[in-house]
């Protein structure tokens, strides 16, 4: 397993797009952060409910689909190219080949999601002074929540590409997905109660730092969302262990 | 040491290999001839761990290629697809197969050098010539030193320069003890390089022989010898149990013997030689005689519509 993932690291660090994404999204969510932390009037602060932890993670769900685009693109690449033949030839226990790649990348996405969560909620909260949130565990617990979220988000993405091994069709399923679907469904009665158990959705529900209204708090969203990471995750394994390359 | 076992992959209706079993043994070249659409990719594929069989089983050293602990090490393949990142440089791609190997970036060097690539190291793949392309493979297949090598249409789309360092290469490893496989649609290509031939058609066996002893079988060659004594030369091939006929005053139509025996028995009994020939259908023409019935996709002879 040392080996295979070892291999993956290489991979990872020796092709353009990858480095691209580390650079974009970071400074993204730096530049998304210095426009919350300074442009935030003051009726937007003093307003009731007005929620600093929310203010201060609210780049992350676009900066995560950067590095989810990563994921994904590490995993199609290698269908695309054929290189994922050379890949298993080099690793044949597809299981332990399918788990390195996965852990490292998404790994790799929360150790850039720290680098770049972190440095954005302090902006904000410095932006933003005396309306900033507390420095109390629970805005702690949120910050290490939206790390989580990240990389979770990223892990999910990557089960969904093993699945269907083709990078334009994994993207345009996701993308709609996370950018507009779950917010239309989510204003739909009726089915905005089910949509709130939508991947995305539930995982966002720890970036808010307000009360939380219905059925999922923050950490059971987080939880939510690990149970689909768990299931996309899954079936990338069975797709990858049972079929020919 | 490749062993396959009653080997048959499926796809739907469809059936690519059809209880295929051959075995492949150290020390020399082993050539996997078979037209187009033969199955031997696919056959290659299972060998390798890639496609599942539907029945069947494939070994590569003794257990299946899933089951190598180090496979690089035992196996060294090269793929008729490339098998690189487009984006990755050459000395990248094999610095990622050295790693899963434990083995130091240096192996990557090492095997860059050996085929004349050291030059082209930190090019990136997408911009590699079809023959670069194909040394990089090669240099992939040999990073682990391994004791197998299985190389799927290795002088495809080749220069005749690229052909000869291929064909030497593969004698070379072969001499060394070596188990190498090598497949092939070209007769003539196996025929200089190989010593044993499993041919192929329809995903079916169809022989499993040596190079010389399909040559004997399969070439239907007539050597006609122009001697100063037609007749003396009649009896003395007739006594080796060579049959020849008459065709003009000084001409032998000699059938079932090479140029070289023809040449040796008038030489033996003092017969002048005037002139030798070689005719007839060509190794080439016999293996497409011997896979045409199977063969699923035939040429086109009704020329261009």
């Amino acid at each position: 397993m040392k080996h295979a993932v070892a291999a993956e690291w290489v991979k990872l660090t020796t092709l353009r797009s990858p480095k691209w994404s580390f650079a974009v999204y970071l400074g993204l969510m730096v530049a998304l952060a210095c426009v919350y932390g300074t442009l935030s009037g003051e009726k937007t602060l003093t307003a009731p409910g007005f929620d600093p932890v929310g203010l201060g993670l609210s780049a992350v769900p676009l900066g995560a689909i950067v590095l989810v685009v990563m994921g994904i693109l590490a995993v199609t690449g290698e269908y695309a190219s054929g290189s994922i033949r050379t890949s298993l030839l080099a690793v044949p226990d597809r299981a332990r080949f399918y788990y390195a790649k996965v852990g490292l990348v998404s790994l790799a996405g929360g150790v850039l999601a720290v680098a770049g969560v972190v440095p954005a909620f302090l902006i904000v909260q410095y932006g933003i002074g005396e309306h900033a949130a507390p420095a109390a565990a629970a805005t702690v617990g949120h910050v290490l929540g939206a790390v989580l979220y990240t990389a979770l988000l990223v892990a999910f993405s990557m089960g969904v590409a093993t699945l269907l091994r083709s990078g334009a069709a994994t993207l345009s399923l996701l993308l709609p997905l996370f950018f507009m679907l779950s917010t239309i469904l989510s204003n739909v009665p009726v089915v905005g109660e089910a949509a709130r158990f939508l991947p995305d959705v539930a995982g966002a529900r720890v970036l808010s730092g307000a009360e939380p209204e219905g059925a999922l708090g923050p950490w059971t969203g987080l939880g939510v969302l690990a149970l689909w990471t768990a299931g996309a995750v899954g079936a990338g394994r069975w797709a990858t262990v049972r079929r020919d390359v | 040491m490749i062993e396959v076992r009653n080997l048959t992959k499926r796809y739907g209706a469809k059936t690519a290999v059809d209880d295929l079993s051959f075995t492949v043994a150290p020390g020399k070249v082993t050539g996997f001839l078979g037209p187009n659409g033969a199955g031997k990719s696919t056959t290659l594929r299972m060998v390798l761990g890639l496609d599942e069989p539907t029945s069947g089983r494939a070994t590569v050293c003794g257990v299946p290629y899933r089951d190598l602990a180090r496979p690089l090490t035992r196996v060294g393949a090269l793929l008729d697809t490339g098998g690189a990142h487009p984006g990755r440089t050459a000395r990248d791609h094999l610095r990622v197969l050295a790693a899963s190997h434990g083995l130091p970036a240096g192996r990557a060097d090492e095997v860059l050098e050996q085929v004349g690539l050291a030059g082209a190291a930190r090019q990136r793949v997408r911009g590699l010539s079809l023959g670069m392309g194909r040394r990089l493979g090669v240099a992939a297949a040999l990073l682990g030193d391994p004791e197998v090598l299985v190389l799927d249409e290795p002088v495809n789309g080749l220069d005749p320069e690229g052909v000869r360092w291929i064909r030497e290469l593969m004698r070379a490893l072969a001499a060394r003890g070596r188990t190498v496989l090598v497949s092939s649609h070209l007769m003539n290509e196996m025929a200089v390089t190989a010593d044993h031939l499993v041919v192929v058609a329809r995903g079916r066996l169809l022989a499993d022989t040596s190079v010389d002893a399909f040559v004997a079988a399969h070439s239907d060659v007539t050597v006609l010898a122009r001697v100063s004594d037609p007749e003396g030369m009649r009896r003395a091939l007739r006594e080796r149990g060579i049959e020849s006929a008459r065709r003009d005053d000084a001409t032998l139509a000699v059938s079932g013997a090479s140029a070289e025996q023809v040449g040796r028995v008038a030489g033996a009994e003092n017969i002048t030689v005037l002139g030798l020939t070689e005719s007839g259908s060509s190794l080439e023409e016999a293996f497409m005689r011997l896979t045409r019935e199977h063969a699923e996709y035939r040429a086109s002879t009704g020329g261009i519509r």
